[in-house]
């Protein structure tokens, strides 16, 4: 831009250009940096990407004024998803909220009939037992009829559009395995996933991006 | 031979990082969604890098991709919200603020920026309409030239320049109302 462009312009306040300076220091964190990284090496060997760490647990809810008031809520709203909340007096067995990045998996599909991909999720973070799984997936895949196998608990929710939401159960902790997921033709499928134990709730997305 | 040109590739997108970092950021309503949205702007670039023709800045292609994704990931959610999110969601302003962290968040401008000189700025940026907020970021943050703006968006030069303007002011106008609203609070009064 000219200085006689400039000068065309209407003026921005001082502050406004003391802040547009400190918007350009702004970056990706070294966290993002590193997943951008993970990311890129797993498109290019067509594997799924190194776990990111676990984002931080929240704990300040503690405190919160309102906390005890919301306790009888809590009930009711464990009840709707299918966790439980022990009320012995401990705090600290209330249920945490976990929203995991985005990752990205690839998948080289057979020329003829259908590949599997392992989605690498983090149900093994929960105690030995059993997870409530709500998982989101591209309706045209038919999740629901062609994972009933393996899931044996898997139940179809709701369809909407062009998204389906199913619900199982699956072994968590030590004994968890990868979700396996059928795909049959090449494509972009997004998953997402939530996972409830009796005190951990952890919702994940996965991209996979399938191809001959 | 693929592990070079991934090499190949991060290293020319590596310096582009904090320009397509701030430009994402403008884009989304905070921090994690920009950096996921970075990340997968990325990836499909990588995975279609040559359709890269050396037509327009190697900035610009990322940018349209950036913009892209951003557009897809928008329709996706809001596809998306009556299922998952509805269950999750609904459980959530059952159990009040438990899911969220039961504390009173920041708003997401203050939680993406590193300064709230930086914060003020975001919102005073999405306070604009997303047709005047990218040219404003690419002249006025980027000090990109009118011809490379226009490039990038993809709209001639007499737009860029007529919304610059347009968008110069009203920015100014919003971050005006950000001081003022920052003093208010300063001196205990409501905004």
């Amino acid at each position: 831009m000219s200085k006689d462009e400039e000068t065309q312009l209407p003026p921005l306040p001082e502050e406004a250009r003391f802040a547009i300076q400190a918007f350009r220091s702004e970056r990706p964190s070294q966290q993002a940096r590193f997943r951008i990284h993970a990311a890129l090496q797993a498109a290019e060997a067509g594997q799924s990407a190194p776990r990111p760490p676990p984002a931080p647990k929240h704990s300040g809810w503690r405190a919160s004024a309102g906390f005890r008031v919301a306790m009888g809520a809590v009930l009711t709203g464990a009840l709707m998803l299918g966790v439980t909340v022990n009320l012995d007096g401990d705090d600290s067995q209330l249920i945490s909220h976990e929203s995991l990045p985005a990752r990205h998996l690839s998948v080289q599909l057979p020329k003829e009939g259908f590949g599997w991909v392992e989605l690498p999720w983090n149900i093994d973070e929960h105690p030995e037992g059993k997870a409530v799984v709500h998982m989101e997936t591209p309706a045209e895949m038919n999740f629901h009829e062609h994972h009933a196998g393996h899931l044996p608990s898997l139940q179809l929710v709701s369809c909407e559009a062009d998204r389906c939401l199913h619900q199982f159960e699956a072994p968590s902790g030590p004994s968890a395995q990868p979700l396996r997921v059928r795909i049959h033709k090449p494509g972009r499928y997004e998953f997402r996933v939530s996972h409830a134990s009796d005190d951990r709730q952890i919702n994940e997305r996965f991209v996979v991006d399938a191809g001959h | 031979m693929s592990g070079n040109e991934r090499a190949r590739f991060e290293a020319e997108v590596e310096a582009l990082m904090p320009r397509l970092h701030r430009f994402c950021l403008t884009l989304c309503k905070d921090r994690e969604e920009a950096e996921d949205l970075l990340q997968d702007s990325l990836v499909r670039a990588y995975l279609h890098r040559d359709s890269y023709q050396g037509h327009g800045s190697f900035f610009g292609w990322l940018c349209g991709i950036v913009r892209n994704q951003f557009i897809e990931s928008r329709r996706s959610a809001a596809r998306r919200r009556s299922l998952l999110d509805s269950v999750l969601e609904g459980a959530s302003s059952v159990l009040g603020s438990l899911f969220t962290g039961g504390v009173e968040q920041s708003d997401p401008e203050s939680r993406a920026c590193q300064s709230e000189e930086s914060a003020m700025l975001l919102r005073a940026l999405h306070a604009l309409p997303e047709k005047y907020r990218l040219v404003v970021l690419l002249c006025d943050v980027e000090e990109l030239g009118y011809e490379e703006v226009a490039s990038i968006l993809g709209m001639p030069v007499g737009t860029v320049k007529s919304r610059h303007s347009r968008g110069r002011a009203q920015l100014g106008t919003a971050f005006q109302a950000e001081l003022e609203q920052e003093c208010a609070v300063r001196t205990g009064g409501g905004p």
